[in-house]
């Protein structure tokens, strides 16, 4: 997966289903058994946030390699 | 219904003396478990930060006093920044581990070799997690009045703190994390089931009055409410990953992909507001009167569930308060004598920071009593201040020459420029105070950035990947 995909992906995609989509859809006088479009719209962002995040996971980021850093956290002054 | 609530609490402190056996006798095992917490681990103590007695009580309760105007900036910032939080908190995890931070104070002025920089970010981060702790204090104090005693509600609330502190004095971070476990896990069952017994009961002796009242409740958008809430998402989201709690609770991961893993699932976690969103509107269509809004949930949960489940479902409110209050416990603890007051040992570090923990323990019961209006102002500032410290954490992991005056600075006008906004109500068309106030504080760091560049220091993002690498 390219950069360019990975962040359209896990960044563009979830930012453009909140801003501006649900504002704009609160706009509209239709509604799903009572319940406003854009809060319905609101609440599938949800689980559209995990599945684009999964997406980046399971292409991209899942095959870098993982440091093991030792640290040393020292007595809390800067070094 | 005691017996149910006592029963949880009792098994909570059964799971904090668990979390004891892989604990070690260090400063940074007490505060960040050492950075040795799996994915799971992880997930559990991030979502037990982010869901706070406020959300339980305060969704419903500001559906119920408000209406849906809310919802969106509420949820669309936190969605977003479990977002931001996949791309950028294994970069803030990593800067912690080369800079062998335990909080944010640490991680700045180590980056930038900076020690007015590590002071002012520790009382920034002292004086806005304050609130903090008195708002968990009033949300139980709703939740245990509840439960019906005679107690005196100082007494409860007393006991809550005792509670707190004898999770952190067990094993610090761990048992919060222990306990996060079992929260995270009721929290989500106790929401469903009153969501389950609302749904089916949605149209017994429902008040024709209150459900068209009900029904009538929708956001009417208005340009000014729209720009208010994308500017909170903006501001909210961005800032989410700088508070001082959610850093320290970053570093005790074990890795960047324990991270990562950790992030995908976190949005899910939010499917718990529709239901809520269900139990909110059964109120509205069946209570005519509260005390208080935040009253809702507790109220909703006396008129649907048998008494055992309702102790139940306080329990886990209450542990929501309390896994909140011993994490922010332990990010103050060591901003005060590690950051304010460094050169101590290990276990001085642990035993001062117990003392620190108990008296904001204590001041936040206070605060919660008296509920003092400058209390109620710091809280609604608490988002202004955090999102100051963005550009200095840009700095440490993507900018190479900046430098900490100006990171001062910036965090200095910032908050200054937010907080008179927000004081004098200066009308901005809606946009929130805190995100003009960063427009400035980013305007005097890149400037500076740009016309005075400070010495060079290699951004963490573009350090190379390393297998296994000594800090």
């Amino acid at each position: 997966m390219s950069p360019f995909a990975r962040y359209t992906i896990g960044i563009a995609i979830p930012f453009l289903s909140v801003i501006p989509t649900v504002p704009l859809l609160y706009r509209l006088p239709v509604s799903v058994f009572g319940v406003p479009l854009g809060l319905v719209w609101l609440f599938a962002c949800i689980p559209l946030a995990s599945l684009c995040l999964a997406i980046c996971w399971f292409r991209h980021d899942r095959y870098r390699p993982d440091e093991e850093i030792e640290s040393d956290y020292g007595q809390g002054r800067p070094r | 219904m005691i017996a149910a609530f006592a029963a949880i609490f009792a098994l909570s402190l059964a799971l904090a003396l668990m979390s004891r056996r892989d604990l070690k006798q260090r400063a940074e095992d007490f505060f960040i478990a050492s950075g040795q917490f799996s994915a799971v681990l992880f997930f559990f103590l991030a979502v037990g930060e982010t869901y706070s007695i406020t959300s339980v009580l305060g969704f419903p309760g500001g559906i119920y006093a408000n209406g849906l105007s809310f919802v969106t900036w509420f949820l669309g910032y936190i969605v977003l920044a479990f977002v931001l939080g996949y791309f950028l908190n294994p970069l803030i995890w990593r800067a912690g581990r080369l800079r062998g931070a335990v909080t944010l104070p640490d991680l700045l002025g180590r980056h930038f070799d900076s020690r007015a920089l590590e002071i002012v970010v520790a009382l920034a981060g002292l004086l806005f997690l304050v609130p903090l702790g008195m708002q968990q204090f009033l949300g139980l104090e709703i939740v245990l009045k509840a439960l019906g005693t005679e107690v005196s509600p100082l007494l409860l609330a007393s006991i809550a703190g005792v509670f707190a502190f004898a999770y952190i004095a067990i094993s610090g971070i761990r048992a919060s994390a222990y306990v996060a476990i079992l929260k995270d896990i009721l929290l989500i069952l106790a929401i469903l089931v009153i969501a389950v017994a609302a749904a089916l009961q949605w149209s017994k002796e429902v008040d024709p009055v209150l459900a068209t009242a009900a029904a009538n409740r929708v956001m009417q958008p208005t340009l000014k409410g729209d720009v208010f809430a994308v500017t909170t998402i903006l501001l909210q989201s961005a800032g989410f990953s700088m508070a001082p709690q959610i850093c320290a609770s970053i570093f005790t991961a074990r890795s960047a992909s324990a991270v990562r893993r950790a992030q995908i699932t976190m949005p899910l976690y939010m499917l718990m507001f529709p239901f809520l969103t269900l139990v909110a509107y059964y109120g509205l269509r069946h209570i005519a009167h509260i005390e208080t809004a935040n009253a809702l949930f507790p109220a909703v949960a006396g008129m649907l569930l048998p008494p055992v489940l309702v102790g139940g479902v306080l329990a886990a409110a209450a542990l929501s308060a309390l896994v909140v209050l011993t994490a922010t416990c332990l990010t103050i603890g060591p901003l005060v004598t590690r950051n304010l007051v460094p050169g101590l040992g290990d276990n001085q570090q642990r035993q001062w920071s117990k003392l620190v923990m108990a008296l904001y323990l204590v001041l936040s019961i206070a605060g919660a009593a008296t509920s003092s209006q400058l209390m109620v102002t710091i809280n609604n500032l608490y988002y202004f201040g955090m999102t100051q410290f963005l550009p200095a954490m840009l700095g440490v992991l993507f900018l190479d020459r900046m430098r900490p005056a100006a990171l001062i600075a910036g965090i200095a006008a910032g908050d200054t420029v937010a907080f008179l906004l927000f004081e004098f109500a200066i009308p901005v068309g809606g946009i929130n105070p805190g995100l003009i106030g960063l427009a400035v504080n980013l305007a005097i760091v890149f400037s500076t950035l740009r016309l005075a560049p400070g010495e060079m220091r290699v951004p963490i993002a573009t350090q190379p990947l390393r297998a296994r690498q000594k800090a």
